[in-house]
């Protein structure tokens, strides 16, 4: 059994505000290249919320480090084997993807219209090698909890997608948030089949725990774990998005409960490996 | 250590540390080797690795029992009763070397039909005087005046009967009642360590304070010779009793006499009643026969090596500037003298008494009432603080203290002598710091400036210390020549003597210590610091390095190694054998040969007169299985002082010779108010007072608290948890520890009762970087018959939740 | 030649040489401690305890009373979880075997002290950095035996070829086998792809807390990543649907 890392808050945190943006990045990269009318919005937004998220990420990180200068030796070597150096540099690209899509995004609208389609097309060209990107920043925490000897994370393969899956509902709760009309009504479809699917996935991976899986269920932290992540995360939203329809209100409480559920899972997940 | 020197001849570890990979069997009892010894104990282990099985006898479970292929436990305090056991056991089921014990024991002597034992005494005893009358306790003998034999040792009056029926009542039954030991695992180990009886077979006792800290030790230690000779272990590579000496010099500082009642050599110290003169000590202290004939020469070379020319034939070579004892100044018995307010002054150099003594609340006490203590060290310790100890107030207390800084012995060459008797020379491996001197240069100091100041005074006090020879150099004591003084030389030509065989009694020799002449044979050659090792598969003699006294023979006793014709009980661990062949210096044909020195005459052929005596060092060259002590000259158990059962083995309670102090603050302990057993001991982590080591930050971190072992039933039964603080009391005092529940500790079950016994370390004190009690606290002033060593190995106590 | 050193738990005597002499020659500080009941302090290695010697007090199968222990540090894997997961490079391996340590690089991420199996690796606080036994290559490569090894008095710690201390420690398990010791067992030849700390042990790996099966860290990367991909596609097809839906095309 590994030593407890001692991964703080910053590292919560980094795991919440990255899957945040991932989650906004690959879902505006997804409605760049396949949406329809409103779809353009939703990209613009997703964009938009991206980057500033991502570029909170290494600060974060570089809290929990300590030092800040050292947190360049993430970038002395690429290693294969370590999901954290892969992360790093995934992470340098991904926020370069960010940020370049996000200038393209504001190169669109200044541009002549006649270069505009093209501006389109550069960003669209990006977004899929960005999406690919965003799905690997919002997985490959929870591949290197895998790869770790702690009790919870240690070889579990299920917390990756666990992390996928909610970060494309925190994603798309952060562009929902986003005040812009008229509004993306796709959304409920998205929150119902996601939140569906986070809780087999959520299942499959307690399963996959056996006995371990108390920690959440009956120890000390199945308070959080009901209320936070099955209830406000989960159940919540579904209710509200299969039996409340329209309005700006109904939306804004799923995006808040969705945003609650996403950060109380990151912050169960890292603190059952720790405890 | 006069249990082995009655028996054996000399006092002192009979094999050595190397040799004891040579052992069939090793018992270690009355010593935790692997904990206290540890580097020493690899050598158990290469035996073991040879095949060898390891038996550990000890109270609690320790990290030598951990090693151990068995281990039994027993009540502190009933060694004797355990060995006494397995002599029975041996004798009954005849698993005793029959020619060896025959032919170089005294167990075919005859006594004196009136000698006896009942009732728990011998014959002789006084209950008026509280003493023995000897008359009895001596053999039938010839008209030469040697003793009676009966070969067969079928004669009731035999040495052997006699054994025979002393110990026929030390059953398996008998060893489980008293000591609470099983009698299974008794019998296992009996059987184990028995089957070193068989001729060439070989087995260790390897012993220390958990045997030498009882009011019966030296009777202890005498159990283990006897069962030795018996199994025929003594003499041979990788048998022996085992003398585990403490420190790295302990062996040394007693060979050059660091004991009040002998001089350097185990030279008996003069006293005032009985030995006036020169001639009357002569008369009185020279046996008939054996090699201490030879005393004299010893004793007057001694002389003029320490007063020169001022010792001559006729003013009986300066006999009367020595000292003699008019008193006994053993420790204890000086700290009560000093409680008492019989001392002025103490210097203390290299010792911590008010930690390491026994009832330091009274030794503390003691203390206060000098005008001056001198203290040399290397940390402000216990004893230099003691005017600011717990319940001191500074105010009250007028000793005046001079805290000398010491250097270390890292920070200074000279010789140590080892447990096996080796002096190995060691070199200087720093500076001391700041104002730090040696130990030697303080001596030299003291000596020097004493000379100064008595210079010329006429006062016949002054005039003993005025001859004294003293020309080791101004500052740093020359050390080399030291030991060249101390090994010898002859007068005229100041030539160093080849050993021993070469001083004479008539001055024109002088020796400051006959055993380690030989060390020094010629001008610069000082062997201590030879280091010529013997190859690893070998028996591990290693003559070549260092030097073993006497004259570098490494085992002693080893004639006994080879049967009466001179052969060896064993080829492959030979040690010396009779070589009828070989060619003397004088043409002469037959010695004795080997890879050991031979301790014994080398031209001396096994079927000459005497031929067959190996203990050269005893009157009648016989191993002492009856050899008188003060309480007798057989072991008896008897209970410890504090005891909380009766002894069952006779009505006579405890030794009836230990030495009690009787000070008011010398009590002692109601089984009915301290009705569980303790005893104290060593950690590895920890050395002694823990002046050095409570100062080591890494050593505190691994043991940083004082603590309490006990069973789980005792726990159990006093509501104490593991790890949580505890009181221990004693009749003497109280201290604070930690609880160490386990299950290393048991219950011993003696008959229907049951009788718990904890276990504390003595490292703690009140100064230093980790601090505690210290266990000195809960000893009393209790005394071994003829030591009077402290008995902190078995007294009373009470235990609660603190 | 891969170097080793052959951990013989049955030569121990514990009496803790070898976990002072790599505090001596590493100029590792004692930490706080207070005596818990058993002789063993510090609790567990840190960042500056490498080595550290356990005491277990066990009853064997015949209900006897057993003291174990065990010199514990690194046991510098083939299959090295601190190293495979170390970002920096700050973790490295020596041509002998060693896992080494470049204190200069490590940037204190800790995810080395989460991936060890044995829980080896540990945060120093001060220099938020990490610490570990690195097998003392300033000694090896200076043709010395490593600080704790030469310390050890009864020869419970060797070091040399790992193919003879194999050899060494197999020979043994067969002599504590024939003298009845059952549980005697060879730890660390086929562990992790073969561990450069060797164990001679006399009961289960567990008493000993040591794990039966160690786990090498990053074997669950490939195993995650495919999950990981499964869900991606999952998310990436439900967007679709979303996007692509009725309500695709804005407010209804
Ligand atoms: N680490 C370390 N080593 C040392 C020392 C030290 O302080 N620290 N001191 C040195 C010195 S000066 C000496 S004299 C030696 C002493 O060496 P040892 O004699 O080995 O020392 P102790 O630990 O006092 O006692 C040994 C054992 O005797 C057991 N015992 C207690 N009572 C009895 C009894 O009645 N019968 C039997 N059979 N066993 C009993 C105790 O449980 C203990 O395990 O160690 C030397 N070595
Ligand atoms: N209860 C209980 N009491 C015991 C024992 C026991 O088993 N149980 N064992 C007894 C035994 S066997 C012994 S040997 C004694 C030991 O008792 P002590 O000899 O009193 O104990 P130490 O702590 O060894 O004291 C030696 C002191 O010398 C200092 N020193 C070290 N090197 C030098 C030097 O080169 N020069 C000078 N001047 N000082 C130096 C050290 O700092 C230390 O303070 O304790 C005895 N007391
Ligand atoms: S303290 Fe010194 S003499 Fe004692 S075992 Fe250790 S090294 Fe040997
Ligand atoms: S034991 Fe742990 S720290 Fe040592 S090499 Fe193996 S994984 Fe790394
Ligand atoms: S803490 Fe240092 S050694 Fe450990 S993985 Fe991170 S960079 Fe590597
Ligand atoms: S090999 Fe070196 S670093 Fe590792 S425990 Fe031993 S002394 Fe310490
Ligand atoms: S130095 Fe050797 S005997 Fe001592 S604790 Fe360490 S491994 Fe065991
Ligand atoms: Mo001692």
């Amino acid at each position: 059994m590994g030593k407890n890392p001692a991964w703080s808050w910053y590292i919560v945190w980094y795991f919440f505000v990255g899957g945040m943006a991932a989650g906004a990045y690959f879902l505006a990269a997804l409605a760049d290249l396949f949406g329809r009318e409103r779809t353009p919005a939703v990209a613009r937004i997703g964009y938009t919320v991206a980057l500033p998220l991502i570029l909170v990420s290494p600060v974060l990180l570089t809290l929990d480090l300590g030092m800040p200068l050292r947190t360049f030796y993430m970038f002395r070597l690429l290693k294969v084997s370590s999901p954290m150096s892969v992360g790093s540099w995934a992470l340098l690209g991904f926020s370069l993807f960010s940020l370049i899509s996000l200038v393209l995004v504001l190169a669109e609208r200044r541009v002549a219209p006649d270069r505009a389609l093209g501006v389109r097309q550069l960003r669209r060209a990006l977004a899929v090698p960005g999406t690919l990107l965003g799905f690997f920043i919002a997985s490959y925490t929870g591949v290197l909890l895998g790869a770790t000897n702690r009790p919870v994370w240690g070889g579990n393969a299920w917390i990756g997608p666990l992390f996928i899956v909610s970060a494309t509902s925190v994603g798309a709760a952060a562009i929902a948030l986003w005040p812009v009309r008229p509004r993306f009504t796709g959304f409920r479809r998205l929150d119902l089949i996601t939140t569906a699917f986070e809780a087999l996935v959520l299942l499959v991976f307690l399963q996959s725990l056996g006995a371990a899986a108390a920690v959440f269920l009956t120890g000390s932290l199945a308070p959080l774990f009901w209320g936070a992540v099955v209830g406000a995360g989960l159940a919540l939203p579904f209710l509200i998005q299969l039996f409340v329809r329209g309005g700006r209100a109904p939306e804004l409480a799923t995006a808040v409960l969705l945003l609650v559920g996403g950060f109380a899972l990151r912050y169960l997940v890292l603190l059952s490996g720790q405890a | 250590m006069p249990g082995l020197g009655t028996s054996f001849g000399r006092g002192a570890m009979t094999n050595h540390w190397i040799d004891v990979k040579n052992a069939d069997a090793v018992l270690i009892m009355g010593s935790n080797a692997a904990e206290n010894h540890p580097i020493a104990f690899k050598w158990v282990l290469a035996a073991m690795e040879r095949g060898a099985v390891l038996l550990s006898v000890d109270p609690r479970f320790s990290r030598t029992s951990a090693l151990a292929d068995l281990y039994a436990p027993l009540r502190s305090g009933t060694d004797i009763a355990f060995l006494g056991g397995m002599i029975n056991h041996v004798l009954r089921n005849n698993l005793f070397q029959r020619e060896y014990v025959g032919e170089y024991t005294n167990a075919s002597f005859l006594l004196d039909p009136a000698f006896g034992f009942k009732d728990g005494y011998f014959t002789g005893w006084d209950p008026e005087k509280k003493t023995y009358d000897r008359a009895t306790w001596k053999f039938q003998v010839e008209a030469d005046g040697t003793p009676k034999q009966d070969g067969s040792l079928r004669d009731p009056h035999t040495v052997f009967q006699h054994l025979r029926r002393h110990f026929a009542r030390y059953t398996p039954e008998m060893v489980e009642r008293v000591c609470g030991t099983p009698k299974a695992e008794f019998l296992r180990v009996a059987e184990a360590f028995a089957r070193t009886g068989a001729p060439g077979k070989a087995g260790t006792i390897m012993y220390a304070m958990g045997w030498t800290q009882h009011s019966k030790a030296t009777q202890l230690i005498r159990t283990a010779a006897i069962l030795q000779m018996l199994l025929g272990n003594i003499g041979v590579a990788g048998g022996g009793v085992n003398a585990l000496r403490g420190l790295s010099n302990v062996q040394g500082s007693t060979d050059m006499a660091l004991l009040f009642h002998i001089l350097p050599g185990y030279l008996g110290m003069p006293t005032r009643k009985d030995h006036p003169t020169l001639a009357a000590y002569l008369e009185k202290e020279t046996p008939k026969t054996g090699y201490w004939v030879n005393k004299p020469k010893f004793f007057v070379s001694l002389l003029r090596a320490w007063y020169g020319e001022a010792a001559t034939k006729d003013n009986e070579f300066a006999y009367q500037y020595l000292p003699k004892n008019s008193a006994n100044y053993s420790y204890m018995d000086l700290f009560e003298a000093m409680y008492a307010g019989k001392l002025k002054g103490f210097i203390v150099t290299g010792q911590n008494p008010a930690v390491s003594g026994p009832n330091s609340t009274l030794e503390r006490k003691a203390l206060e009432k000098l005008e001056w203590l001198v203290v040399r060290e290397l940390f402000e310790t216990e004893t230099a603080a003691f005017w600011k100890g717990p319940g001191v107030d500074p105010a009250k207390v007028q000793t005046e203290v001079f805290l000398l800084p010491s250097s270390t012995h890292l920070e200074r060459e000279g010789s140590y002598t080892n447990s096996g008797r080796w002096l190995q020379w060691k070199w200087k491996a720093a500076d001391p710091p700041g104002d730090a001197r040696s130990d030697g240069w303080f001596a030299n100091q003291l000596a020097l400036r004493l000379k100064a100041l008595y210079a010329g005074s006429r006062a016949p006090t002054d005039r003993a210390f005025l001859a004294l020879t003293w020309d080791y150099g101004k500052e740093e004591p020359d050390l080399e020549k030291v030991l060249a003084e101390v090994n010898g030389y002859t007068v005229a030509d100041r030539k160093p003597v080849k050993s021993f065989a070469f001083l004479a009694d008539d001055g024109s020799t002088a020796c400051g210590n006959w055993i380690y002449s030989g060390v020094f044979p010629a001008e610069g050659q000082n062997r201590a610091k030879s280091r010529k090792a013997d190859p690893p598969e070998s028996l591990g003699i290693n003559a070549g390095w260092a030097f073993s006294w006497p004259v570098n023979r490494r085992i002693l006793y080893n004639r006994a190694s080879a049967d009466p014709r001179g052969k060896p009980w064993n080829q492959e661990k030979a040690l010396i054998w009779w070589d009828a062949e070989a060619e003397l210096p004088d043409g002469k044909k037959g010695k004795w040969v080997g890879v050991d020195v031979p301790d014994f005459r080398p031209d001396l052929a096994p079927d000459a007169k005497g031929g067959g005596n190996p203990f050269i060092m005893r009157p009648d060259g016989k191993g002492g299985i009856f050899a008188p002590l003060a309480e007798g000259p057989l072991p008896e158990h008897y209970e410890p002082v504090e005891s909380p059962v009766k002894n069952l083995l006779s009505n006579v309670q405890a030794n009836p010779m230990a030495v009690i102090y009787k000070a008011d603050l010398d009590k002692l302990g109601d089984p009915k108010e301290f009705p569980i057993v303790a005893t104290t001991y060593r950690l590895t982590e920890h050395q002694h007072t823990g002046s050095i080591t409570r100062n080591l930050p890494w050593l505190v971190e691994m043991m940083p608290n004082l603590f309490c072992e006990m069973s789980r039933e005792l726990a159990e039964e006093k509501g104490i948890r593991n790890g949580a603080p505890v009181i221990v009391r004693s009749a003497r005092g109280e201290v604070r520890a930690i609880a160490a529940v386990t299950g290393r500790f048991k219950p011993f079950k003696l008959g229907d009762r049951v009788v718990h016994e904890v276990g504390i370390p003595w490292h703690w004190g009140f100064m230093g970087l980790a601090k505690g009690d210290s266990a000195n606290m809960l000893t009393p002033h209790v005394g071994d018959a003829n030591t009077r060593i402290q008995e902190s190995k078995a007294f009373l106590v009470d235990v609660r939740k603190a | 030649m891969a170097k080793a050193i052959l951990v013989d738990t049955s030569k121990c005597i514990a009496c803790r040489g070898c976990q002072v002499a790599c505090k001596q020659w590493h100029g590792r500080r004692a930490e706080p401690t207070r005596f818990q009941g058993s002789y063993e302090n510090p609790l567990a290695l840190s960042a500056q305890t490498w080595r550290r010697v356990g005491f277990i007090e066990t009853a064997g199968g015949d209900g006897r009373l057993r003291w174990r222990f065990i010199s514990d540090a690194c046991k510098h894997c083939t299959d090295a979880s601190c190293l495979a997961v170390c970002p920096t490079g700050a973790l490295f391996r020596r041509t002998w075997g060693a896992v080494d340590l470049n204190q200069d690089i490590c940037n204190g991420c800790r995810y080395c002290v989460a991936a060890c199996p044995f829980g080896i690796v540990a945060f120093n606080e001060e220099s938020g950095r990490v610490n570990k036994c690195v097998l003392c290559p300033d000694r090896v490569e200076a043709g010395l035996e490593p600080a704790c090894v030469t310390t050890c008095p009864t020869d419970a710690l060797t070091f040399g070829d790992r193919d003879q201390l194999l050899s060494q420690a197999k020979r043994r398990v067969a002599e504590l086998q024939a003298k009845g010791e059952k549980g005697a067992q060879l730890y660390g030849e086929r562990e992790l792809s073969g561990l450069h700390q060797l164990f001679v042990l006399q009961e289960r790996p567990q008493v000993y807390g040591l794990p039966e099966q160690p786990r090498f860290a990053v074997a669950s990367v490939f195993p995650s990543s495919v999950t990981s991909v499964l869900a991606s596609v999952v998310m990436g097809v439900t967007a679709l649907v979303a996007f692509r839906g009725r309500g695709g095309k804005g407010e209804e």
